[in-house]
């Protein structure tokens, strides 16, 4: 026996059912179409799998998923130690200086995955500053990619195990302490089986990351082929969509692999940080704080170093020969690849992007958290919204290429157009604002709402006086969030941009094909630039709202 | 009838647990009904079920004859309060209480105003619920209920989250509020004192059963089950036999019981202010050894061993004027002549 719902309560399950069915259509839509073309031959015959099966045999195919692995591995070996050990400087030590070093080492994000392999060439290139340094190996192949990567996923690193270093209950310590446990047993007792779930996600991260990007290896890659790389030739270079279909299932299963571990080890831990635990303060120690301060300090040289290099490259006329000041790279009308029209379609996406994204994450979210939603909608939401975080951006991309690019699709105008960009994007970075969005949701009191209903209120009433004031801040978020990928994003946007709809990434990408890599750098570094500004004015516009809400955000005194 | 609200075999299941196993309740206007019951019991589903935000498996919920089982909530005339007062939090005070009114601006804030009178909050229209004390949070949460005059209160463990002073401060306020407006009121708590002292009618509930309703008196004087007995304030359970003669038999010694019961085994039931030390009457004696004392402040507790049966264990109010007694004496205790006797169930 179902209770009868009152209008306002019908409304929203009937967005519910909306949402869901938009979900669907943008997301496991072009995720089957891949399937399907996977196991087609190319005249459209069903090939079974063939095409996968010539992945393990064609000796091209092979070699780039032998490289795959190999850079993917050393990527994270190198990586994750790194970012282990900054974490635990950020966490357990008292260095100076810790909000500068987060604030560097998280700088990368703001870079599109192109910038550091440009950096590599200048530093190392042909006529490399650095060059001398490589003794007479080239950075062209595994060791660019490589450290090309570890730049581009050390952020990602760093993030996951300063919360996993983070959650550090100051008893626990104590009481090994008082029990005779010396610094390295306790680091191993106590520190160590309580990261263990934040290291094997970092590690699963980064792969998948790695394994998946072609911004670094098209750059700096040389001669050494991966399968990142693969998909995209097959696809734009030869046009044969169901090579590199097959190519993109086989790219989706790290991600599907690492998504599922996650989820399996996340299940049996319970919250290890229980509201009575204390925080953990580290004790001074000169020794333990001077090395981790140097070592600290090595990575934010690199780090820098991979960003300063390219912005000053752009500034310099002929590096290394001519290196005085100039402007001239700037000036794209005079370039092929984009051109102006290339960054205010950037922005044009970042904006829209942040702007729908926002709307619609919120309203996935707020529907299913908040309402009476039809709980197969919900359900359809709820794993739908969790999938793009196993999408590597380049399957997703080939997906929407596959689903709307035949004209027999009714959705196939949308093609070539900037909305197809908004949506791609949108649905690629999905999971990251639903998970943030959901979290704040639910720390909001559960039966505000029935409140609410027994005072006769529709839903909307409550979600705007309510509700979206409280969760402002986290949308603030999200929004700057997903404006700065919309900049910096290439791998999904590369399949879907036409001449009129082309974006600084992609310009990036194509002035470096051309040989132009001063205005390649020059590009990177608005993009740079451009996610730097919004950035602060994003956290500028959080900083006013909290002042203005600090009279109910107080507790109290 | 005149019963305001009626609840009609209701029957929740939550896939294979069975929260509510069949209630039925009657309620007159103006009545303050407690359902009391430890966690799990189903009370709050009840409640949740009458307000709406549950759905019934079977059943009816009739207010005023009119049969409200299907719809939701906003059809529904009442207000609640929840445990954790689910204050608005970016509202103030007069924002927080007026939110369900729809009048104009005027005629809302003589509303408010009137009702932060009632609460005795006038003055604090502008404060945000985090700059108020858990007291006066509680009382905004029951103004905002009452602000669209609901013929029905709902209350789900208002005073939980409280320290134990302010509960007892608020427990009063919320009496006189309810003596006050007259509204029909139905609140949900675990603790019994609050139940005994708050109730017109007290529904006692066990596992998704109503073991008994009744008065406060009736319930604590004239419980219907052990389980009642045992729940609501403190009692002592000694084992008796029922011998063949009808005579009652507590440890070897005839106990002089009202009423006749069935032959067998059964457990006696006496509260620890009812039983003496000392000689009082001269039936129900018995001798006991004092185990340990208890300083609760206005009452001390003794704990008895009874002589003839040392595993027998008895609790004993002694007010501040029974002096003498101390750990290891042989005292006699004395029972009362009207116990009740709760036959064990044959297994």
């Amino acid at each position: 026996m179902r209770s009868l719902f009152s209008a306002d309560e019908r409304l929203a399950r009937g967005l519910a059912y909306a949402m869901a069915a938009l979900l669907a259509i943008f997301l496991a839509w072009p995720l089957a179409e891949i399937l399907v073309k996977a196991l087609q031959g190319p005249d459209g015959q069903y090939l079974g799998l063939g095409n996968l099966r010539a992945l393990l045999t064609e000796p091209r195919l092979l070699d780039a998923s032998w490289n795959s692995l190999i850079v993917a591995g050393a990527a994270t070996a190198l990586v994750v130690p790194a970012a282990l050990v900054f974490a635990f400087a950020l966490t357990q030590s008292r260095i100076h200086g810790k909000s500068v070093f987060k604030v560097i080492a998280l700088s990368p994000l703001l870079t599109p995955s192109l910038m550091p392999a440009i950096s590599l060439v200048y530093l190392f290139g042909h006529q490399g500053l650095l060059k001398g340094w490589l003794h007479g190996h080239s950075i062209y192949g595994p060791l660019g990619i490589i450290l090309g990567e570890a730049f581009y996923t050390f952020p990602y690193a760093v993030l996951v195990l300063v919360t996993a270093l983070g959650v550090a209950d100051a008893r626990l310590y104590e009481a090994a302490e008082v029990l005779g446990a010396n610094p390295l047993r306790r680091f191993m007792t106590v520190t160590v089986p309580n990261i263990r779930y934040g290291l094997i996600s970092a590690c699963l991260i980064v792969f998948t990351l790695v394994i998946t990007d072609f911004g670094v290896p098209i750059v700096v890659g040389g001669q050494t082929n991966v399968l990142a790389l693969e998909a995209y030739k097959q696809v734009l270079g030869q046009q044969n969509f169901q090579k590199g279909a097959a190519v993109g299932l086989v790219l989706l299963l790290p991600a599907v692999l690492a998504f599922a571990a996650e989820r399996w080890l996340a299940r049996g831990r319970g919250g290890s940080f229980s509201g009575s635990s204390v925080a953990y303060h580290a004790k001074p120690s000169a020794l333990r704080d001077g090395l981790l301060w140097g070592l600290c300090a090595a990575v934010c040289v690199f780090l820098l170093a991979m960003t300063a290099t390219a912005v000053a490259a752009s500034f310099i006329k002929l590096w290394p020969y001519k290196m005085n000041l100039t402007l001239a790279h700037y000036d794209f009308a005079n370039m092929d690849g984009g051109g102006w029209l290339a960054f205010h379609n950037s922005l044009k996406l970042g904006a829209l992007t942040a702007l729908v994204g926002c709307a619609v994450v919120f309203a996935g979210a707020y529907l299913v958290e908040k309402t009476p939603a039809p709980r197969g909608a919900a359900a359809l939401i709820q794993s739908l919204a969790l999938t793009p975080m196993a999408v590597p951006g380049l399957v997703l991309g080939l997906g929407y290429v596959f689903c709307f690019n035949r004209p027999g699709n009714p959705l196939h105008k949308l093609y070539g157009t900037m909305a197809i960009l908004v949506i791609s994007t949108v649905v690629h970075f999905y999971t990251t604002a639903h998970l943030a969005i959901m979290t704040s949701l639910r720390q909001i009191d559960g039966e505000m709402e029935a409140v609410a209903r027994s005072l006769r209120r529709p839903w909307w009433t409550t979600c705007l006086r309510v509700t979206l004031p409280i969760t402002l801040p986290v949308l603030l978020d999200v929004a700057r969030f997903l404006f700065v990928s919309a900049m910096t994003t290439v791998s999904c946007v590369i399949f879907l941009y036409t001449p009129d709809t082309v974006l600084a990434s992609v310009a990036v990408l194509n002035m470096d094909d051309a040989g132009d890599t001063a205005s390649a750098a020059a590009m990177a570094t608005l993009i740079v630039a451009s996610s730097l500004a919004i950035t602060l004015a994003c956290n500028g516009l959080g900083w006013l709202l909290n002042r203005r809400a600090q009279a109910w955000r107080r507790s109290p005194a | 009838m005149g019963d305001f609200l009626a609840v009609d075999g209701i029957v929740k299941r939550f896939g294979g647990f069975t929260a509510l196993a069949g209630i039925d309740l009657r309620v007159a206007e103006g009545e303050f009904l407690c359902l009391l019951g430890p966690s799990g019991c189903g009370k709050t589903t009840l409640l949740r079920i009458i307000a709406g935000l549950e759905t019934q498996d079977r059943g009816r919920v009739l207010v005023a004859g009119r049969d409200i089982s299907h719809l939701p909530p906003a059809r529904r005339d009442y207000g609640i309060v929840f445990q954790n007062y689910a204050l608005f939090p970016n509202l103030n005070v007069a924002e927080n209480i007026g939110y369900g009114l729809r009048t104009g601006r005027a005629p809302r804030r003589q509303r408010v105003e009137e009702l932060l009178a009632l609460v005795g909050l006038s003055g604090d229209e502008r404060k945000y619920p985090s700059q108020l004390s858990g007291g006066q949070q509680q009382r905004v949460a029951l103004a905002r209920a009452l602000a669209t005059c609901p013929r029905l209160l709902l209350l789900d463990e208002p005073l939980s989250a409280l320290d134990a002073r302010v509960r007892v401060h608020l427990r009063q306020e919320l009496k006189e509020l309810h003596r006050r407006l007259g509204i029909t009121t139905i609140m949900v708590t675990h603790d019994q004192e609050e139940a005994l002292s708050l109730a017109d009618t007290v529904a006692v509930m066990d596992h998704g059963t109503l073991e008994q309703v009744g008065t406060p008196e009736q319930i604590y004087h004239e419980p219907a089950s052990r389980f009642v007995a045992d729940f609501v304030g403190r009692s002592n359970f000694p084992p008796v036999t029922v011998r063949l003669d009808g005579k009652v038999e507590l440890a070897g010694q005839e106990i002089l019981v009202p009423g006749s019961y069935p032959a067998g085994s059964g457990r006696l039931f006496c509260r620890p202010e009812d039983l003496r030390i000392g000689p009082r009457h001269e039936a129900n004696l018995l001798m006991a050894l004092v185990e340990s004392l208890e300083f609760l402040g206005p009452v001390r507790r003794v704990t008895l061993r009874l002589e003839q049966a040392r595993e027998i264990v008895l609790s004993v109010d002694l007010s501040a004027k029974d002096r003498g007694i101390e750990v290891g004496q042989r005292v006699p205790v004395s029972f009362p002549v009207d116990l009740r006797l709760f036959m064990e169930e044959a297994v």
